[in-house]
């Protein structure tokens, strides 16, 4: 893949929303998935992507398919 | 954030101290030829630096045992992270200062070249290259430091 492709191509996430469904807070989530809460902060703001791992981890958490919470915005 | 603030403003100062009791050394040696004989003097800035590398020391063995440190570790200083994101900003943050360093040691360079030419006195050509190189270290953690808190600041 080009470098021009991988920099018009963005991660959109759904954590915020479904954490909220889990009536779950942010800092609890950080807590089980092992990271600082600033950075489940920026996930949901979409400035940061994570690792594949942290984005399996969140997806366990929160009991919901990988693919419902991380996917591919190609426009 | 804090661990890096911390971790950086120790290693100015002990920088710092270290490059003012080296000038200061260099400034009161004498070297006599013949018979041969030298002597030097530890000043006042070599009892602050080891007084604060003790101080230090006992620092970061403290903030390293307690709890809610953000991840910071002795061993790691100020390339501690606490996960992946920071650990990212680390990386960031370290290439951005190697870039800087290289760049700023490359102009020291040719200023010592320059120095050389004019400076006759060695003492004093002495002492400005111990304060140059001294002084880019100082730079380079305040580059770190700096560029660091912008990249967790900006997420």
């Amino acid at each position: 893949m080009s470098e021009e492709k991988r920099d018009v191509m963005i991660v959109i996430n759904k954590v915020q929303s479904f954490r909220k469904k889990r009536k779950m807070t942010q800092e609890v989530l950080a807590n089980k998935v092992g990271v600082s809460r600033k950075t489940i902060v920026s996930l949901e703001k979409g400035n940061y992507t994570p690792s594949l791992l942290l984005a399996l981890q969140i997806a366990k958490v929160l009991e919901i398919d990988i693919n419902a919470i991380f996917y591919l915005d190609e426009e | 954030m804090k661990k890096i603030i911390f971790e950086q403003t120790g290693n100015i100062i002990m920088i710092l101290l270290l490059t003012l009791g080296m000038i200061q050394t260099v400034l009161t040696a004498t070297v006599n030829k013949g018979p041969f004989s030298f002597s030097f003097e530890f000043g006042i800035f070599w009892f602050l630096f080891l007084g604060w590398l003790i101080i230090f020391g006992i620092a970061r063995f403290w903030y390293g045992k307690k709890k809610n440190n953000e991840g910071y570790s002795t061993k790691k200083g100020e390339f501690s992270t606490e996960d992946e994101r920071e650990e990212l900003i680390s990386k960031k943050a370290s290439l951005i200062t190697f870039k800087m360093l290289i760049s700023l040691w490359i102009v020291l360079l040719f200023l010592c070249f320059g120095l050389g030419l004019f400076v006759t006195d060695t003492k004093t050509f002495q002492s400005m290259v111990i304060g140059m190189l001294g002084g880019s270290l100082i730079i380079g953690f305040l580059t770190y430091l700096i560029v660091w808190i912008t990249l967790d600041s900006k997420d």
